[in-house]
């Protein structure tokens, strides 16, 4: 199956601060600030364009698979609700 | 050396940092750069995309009034 596919272009896209982007945003820059500790370099100061480079990787990285999981999430729900449409009496609420 | 990815403790070199990277630095830079616009622009398109079939599926269910 197509990462995302044509369907998923009807749903309302993420907003660009969302939960995937900003946690592998995070991700990211902690592994920038990684590969300073492990190179015995100042964490924070040093390879600021790393720091960049890796947040933005993962901001990116971030938006595509919260686009593809909410087409995932959609397209359940929608398989979902066509079965409790077409078997009614397995989901009939209150008595008798 | 033998292989390109392990780097023996015996002929490792102490890196220099004296002078920046600036091939490395603009390369980063620049990248990011690019990555930023390229997000910025799916973004665009992405909500027009979504309003445009938005408003389709609107006027063909409701037709034209």
């Amino acid at each position: 199956m197509a990462f995302l596919p044509d369907e998923s272009r009807s749903l309302p896209p993420p907003p660009l601060v969302n939960k995937g982007s900003v946690w592998l945003g995070l991700c990211g820059w902690v592994a920038a600030l990684l590969d300073n500790a492990f190179n015995r370099r100042p964490v924070i100061r040093a390879g600021v364009h790393r720091q960049v480079l890796f947040t933005t990787m993962g901001w990116f990285v971030g938006y595509f698979l919260i686009k593809r999981t909410e087409y995932v999430y959609a397209k359940v729900d929608r398989e979902l609700f066509e079965y409790m449409r077409q078997h009614p009496e397995d989901f009939k609420m209150g008595g008798s | 050396p033998f292989s390109a990815f392990t780097r023996s403790a015996f002929i490792a070199k102490k890196r220099n940092y004296d002078q920046p990277n600036w091939f490395g630095v603009a390369l980063a830079f620049g990248t990011s750069a690019a990555l930023w616009a390229f997000l910025f622009k799916q973004h665009e398109d992405d909500v027009m995309e979504y309003e445009r079939r938005k408003a389709e599926r609107h006027h063909k269910c409701t037709g034209c009034s």
